[in-house]
């Protein structure tokens, strides 16, 4: 391939057969310098030398050793094996028209564009049983990002060869979901998964990114599960989704640990984070006495957190219930409410937690364009229509809250946006939403896993990511008008503005003494309209006042 | 004109490997990071000596500068946009299938001279087109499109599958 190009030196010096090169090689570098005075800079020879996989750095260096003298500029990022210099400088070379003459880099693009053009795992499967030379690249685009259920545990966890593999895992999603045994089998069985996880973590050393969630009424964790799984973390993972509040609050044996301080240890390296438990307080974001709506402590000692880019603490069930402040002594079981109805009630967690993330804040040390959203929700009253149900994104970097109205007609839900935008579409897309949408669906298969959004944007834009291969599963929202194809769609709210020619409610934004205000939104009722039974519609004051 | 001479050169030389000398307009082939880098290094006044491309031939090459001749509009990679316009699709374009309807050397002679010449999008076509024949096959049918050798013994390939059996959809 080269041999028009081949010049005497480079004939002369491959007939010797020494070209090949060794990590800080002297003899080589000598047989260089050598050269260097008899070469013409037009003329291209070639050495060859072992680059390393993914080790640009050694790589770099080993070039820059071996061409002493010689100038290189931005091309040592192939892992190629042969090398040719031009005009005083190495450049890449490699040859082959086949299959079989592609390098390990190349074949690993391949299979990840494969990945990325089907939901199903079948086609990975097979191109591991093609050969032994793609093997090992195929092994690390399929356990690159895993998903795990409470579904297809078996057979998984348990083969030791699997177990394995765990150094090409960099993000591993967990879904407890509903569905197959059910009741306290699929308890034992969500058990059984993560005490398995548990200890198959410390050994992920590639590990960026775990989200677990659970579905609701299925499963809760306890504490010191909860506890133990946040240990065996590898500190290569930043990126922590822990959403274990599913079924509500529940009253199982508390073990001797507190959650919230083993979040604590762990929060200071994190990246990005989401987090909901079943009970949650100040403890996770500083020590000092547990801080409540009642107390202004002076001796809380809040984190720094300078590794932090987003971070959300959902004070909400996934039912709608707001979530208590942990328990901390066995007294205070008894004073704490189970279910706070407002967030601001002086048993919530969201009280708690919002003190805590303000002086937090305060403290400062956080990156430029850190995000810290705490999520609270006020319920709507199906006795009074002009009263929503509110959802409040609380960002404690720019002390406002964002309320958004949402509500559910006809089996859809209906949100309100700032920019005066409706939109219909699921619940978990509208808390989704009311999140910042900081986290992600991937697609996958039946199931779909999780990663924060900046992650899997910088892997869309083509960047590099730890999520080759991801495709983000787009949410899917109509706007109302796409919608209310017929007026029977139109919901009441919507009517009522539609006769009245005026926006009854907006999407407001809460600043200043106001920001942490848990009010909910409710319409107006314009100057000469009057509402109905349990206040649905608006109708047109009769001329004598009289309906 | 004095001002015309100081214009950067609008056409480079590049040599293939079959020693053929290929005249390209300047901006179609920076296309190739590496020639743009090279330009750069070596700096104005040197450029019109032929680049020596050793791992090209003069087919290849025409091949790889029809398609920057045909992407040379394209935008390139916004920074730091949080626009989801410019998703990754899965999708290859009309016109790129039909480049890309080639034989199978020429199509792994166009991916490795666009991994050479680092130009990613030519590469990451490529690779979307081998991907586009792997998939959908058993590890027979593969192996007979790419001409691969089987190197498992029948109980390593059972083993691998039986191993990996629980990511299988059903």
């Amino acid at each position: 391939m080269f041999g028009a190009n081949l010049n005497s030196i480079d004939a002369a010096l491959s007939r010797e057969g020494a070209w090949e090169a060794y990590y800080g090689d002297k003899e080589m570098v000598k047989r260089l310098r050598t050269i260097k005075g008899k070469l013409d800079p037009q003329e291209v020879f070639r050495i060859r030398m072992p680059l390393q996989k993914d080790n640009k750095k050694r790589n770099a260096s080993f070039c820059n050793s071996l061409s002493h003298g010689f100038r290189i500029k931005g091309i040592v990022t192939h892992t190629t094996h042969t090398l040719s210099i031009y005009h005083n400088r190495i450049i890449f070379c490699d040859s082959g028209k086949t299959m079989s003459n592609i390098t390990t880099e190349i074949l690993l693009h391949i299979l990840t564009e494969l990945k990325r053009m089907t939901v199903s795992n079948n086609d990975l499967l097979s191109c591991l049983r093609v050969c032994r030379r793609w093997h090992e690249p195929t092994l690390s685009v399929l356990y690159g990002s895993l998903t795990l259920t409470n579904l297809n545990r078996f057979g998984f966890l348990e083969s030791s060869q699997v177990i394995n593999h765990g150094s090409y895992v960099r993000s591993i999603t967990v879904r407890i979901v509903r569905g197959g045994t059910g009741g306290s089998q699929s308890s034992q069985t969500s058990n059984d998964l993560l005490d398995r996880l548990i200890l198959w973590l410390p050994s992920l050393n590639k590990l960026r990114c775990l989200s677990l969630t659970v579905d609701q009424y299925v499963f809760v964790p306890t504490d010191s599960t909860i506890d133990r799984l946040l240990k065996a973390l590898p500190e290569t993972c930043v990126d922590l989704e822990l959403d274990t509040s599913g079924s509500g609050h529940e009253d199982s044996p508390q073990a001797n640990a507190h959650s919230c301080d083993t979040v604590r240890h762990i929060l200071p390296r994190l990246r990005h984070v989401r987090i909901r438990m079943p009970e949650m307080c100040s403890a996770m974001f500083g020590t000092g006495p547990i801080l409540t709506g009642g107390l202004q402590s002076t001796t809380f000692e809040p984190l720094v957190l300078r590794n932090l880019q987003t971070l959300i603490v959902n004070c909400t069930h996934a039912s709608g219930k707001q979530i208590v402040r942990c328990r901390e002594l066995e007294r205070e079981m008894a004073m704490i409410s189970p279910f706070p109805i407002q967030p601001d009630d002086a048993d919530s967690a969201w009280l708690s937690v919002t003190q805590a993330l303000e002086q937090v804040s305060n403290r400062g040390h956080l990156r430029q364009n850190a995000k810290i959203y705490v999520i609270a929700g006020t319920p709507g009253s199906v006795h009074d229509m002009a009263i929503w149900q509110t959802e409040l994104r609380t960002n404690m970097v720019a002390k406002e809250t964002w309320a958004f109205p949402i509500r559910v007609a006809q089996n859809q839900w209906h949100i309100r946006l700032h920019d005066k935008r409706d939109l219909v579409t699921s619940l978990d897309n509208v808390k989704s939403i009311v999140e910042g949408h900081l986290w992600r669906n991937i697609m996958g298969r039946a199931l779909f896993s999780r990663l924060p959004a900046s992650v899997i944007m910088a892997e869309a834009k083509g960047d590099s990511s730890y999520a080759s291969g991801c495709m983000e599963l787009p949410m899917k929202t109509m706007t109302l008008a796409q919608w209310a194809t017929s007026p029977l769609r139109l919901p009441s709210y919507a009517r009522n503005e539609q006769v009245t020619g005026v926006r009854l409610f907006e999407a407001q934004i809460r600043k200043g003494e106001d920001y942490l205000s848990a009010r909910p939104i409710v319409e107006i009722t314009p100057d000469g309209w009057v509402r109905g039974w349990a206040n649905v519609n608006l109708e047109r004051v009769e001329e004598d006042g009289v309906l | 004109m004095s001002a015309a001479t100081e214009q950067p050169k609008q056409t480079l030389t590049v040599t293939t490997n079959d020693n053929v000398d290929i005249v390209v307009e300047r901006e179609i082939l920076e296309r190739s990071v590496l020639i743009k880098n090279m330009i750069g290094d070596v700096g104005e006044e040197q450029i019109d000596t032929a680049i020596p491309l050793p791992n090209v031939n003069e087919p290849v090459m025409k091949k790889v500068i029809e398609w920057c001749e045909h992407h040379r509009k394209d935008p390139p990679a916004p920074e730091g946009d949080d626009s989801d316009s410019r998703k990754k699709s899965t999708d290859i374009d009309e016109w790129d299938q039909k480049f890309m309807q080639v034989d199978q050397e020429m199509l792994f002679e166009i991916i490795l001279a666009a991994n050479y010449l680092d130009i990613k999008g030519l590469l990451d076509v490529g690779c979307k087109t081998v991907a586009n024949m792997i998939k959908g096959k058993s590890p027979d049918e593969i192996r007979k499109t790419f001409n691969i050798q089987n190197d498992f013994t029948p109980e390593e390939e059972d083993q691998i599958r039986r191993e990996n059996e629980w990511a299988e959809d059903r």
